[in-house]
């Protein structure tokens, strides 16, 4: 099946309500961090969400880096 | 290509229940996150003082100048699935808020590699680019498409590599349209609204814009320029072209001429 359109792929196919709710974003030591859960207490490290260079050079939050979380901020 | 490269603007008012509900979730989880930061920055203090003896260590200095990464789609009122790179506006905007508030923050540098998206979103972040009053200088890096071409313009000096890229072209619509006359008349605004904000902001001309954006025979079977590098600063869209060594040094050449009109008021 071809299907010609103009509509952006996810109107067209909208995502499962999961997809949203993989990644979230926490405060990790005063920066943002976008994460995805990885299990319960575990999150990688997806994107930095900083405006202070000096935040991307922190080797502890760079992206596909592992955060232990002593309460999940993703249920 | 030519998906990706259109300016969305969504129609429609229904409101996913993921948007909301992942919100909630997120304010309602973040002071979960408290004791854990605090444990942290305190086990961090013991370790200092067992390991150098003592509690400060020299950290990295705070950069006086801050960047503002506009990557991947602009995203609006519809949020994208996690597979889109894509810019939040309600991200960017207290971002550009606390720069404007922090002291420390002298200036900004915005960095663009975007392919367009939502008009009012974009244009949302335009203006506050725009009303910035601290230094801003911006650099096109591979592309400032639709949308970002006033985000680009916003800042008070711009700059574009030689490679990158600006598609101009006019606001297109993809979704659902109920009311085809209204819709006509309100992409038209929409449009005009663009157009203004570029013009004020850039040293482009109203009719040189608005021919890039409708000049046929340069996208395949489309209207509107992909204008280059150099192209962009002839037709006084942008200012000079470059990347980050130029743009670093007329946002501290900028921060120097703002400190010292702001000394110049004191003494008044």
């Amino acid at each position: 099946m071809i299907l010609y359109t103009i509509l952006p792929h996810e109107a067209v196919f909208p995502p499962d309500q999961s997809v949203y709710e993989q990644q979230n974003i926490i405060e990790w030591n005063g920066v943002e961090l976008l994460v995805e859960r990885t299990s319960l207490t575990e999150c990688r490290v997806v994107q930095v969400l900083s405006t202070n260079p000096q935040d991307y050079l922190n080797e502890s939050t760079q992206p596909g880096q592992m955060l232990t979380l002593s309460t999940s901020p993703l249920k | 290509m030519n998906g990706k490269t259109m300016s969305r603007s969504y129609y429609y008012y229904q409101s996913k229940e993921g948007d909301t509900s992942m919100n909630n979730e997120y304010r309602n989880e973040n002071p979960g996150q408290e004791p854990d930061k605090k444990d942290d920055q305190k086990s961090s203090l013991v370790d200092k003082i067992q390991q150098l003896g003592q509690t400060n260590v020299p950290s990295m200095d705070h950069s006086n100048i801050h960047c503002l990464t506009i990557i991947g789609q602009i995203e609006g009122h519809v949020q994208l699935p996690p597979q889109n790179k894509t810019t939040k506006y309600e991200h960017l905007i207290p971002q550009i808020v606390a720069i404007e508030q922090n002291p420390k923050i002298e200036g900004v540098l915005i960095l663009l590699n975007t392919v367009g998206g939502d008009v009012e979103a974009g244009l949302a972040i335009s203006e506050m680019i725009a009303s910035l009053s601290k230094p801003s200088v911006s650099i096109v890096l591979g592309g400032g498409h639709s949308i970002g071409v006033p985000i680009a313009v916003a800042a008070n000096y711009s700059f574009v590599a030689e490679t990158a890229t600006m598609t101009i072209h006019p606001v297109r619509l993809t979704g659902l349209v109920i009311g085809v006359p209204q819709t006509f008349e309100y992409l038209d605004k929409m449009q005009e609204r663009v157009v203004s904000f570029v013009t004020r902001h850039s040293n482009i001309t109203e009719e040189k814009f608005k021919e890039l954006m409708f000049s046929r025979g340069n996208l395949t079977r489309d209207i509107g320029t992909n204008v280059v590098g150099d192209d962009a600063v002839s037709y006084g869209l942008i200012n000079e072209v470059g990347a980050v060594g130029p743009a670093m040094k007329k946002l501290n050449e900028l921060i120097d001429e703002y400190k010292g009109k702001q000394e110049g008021d004191l003494v008044q």
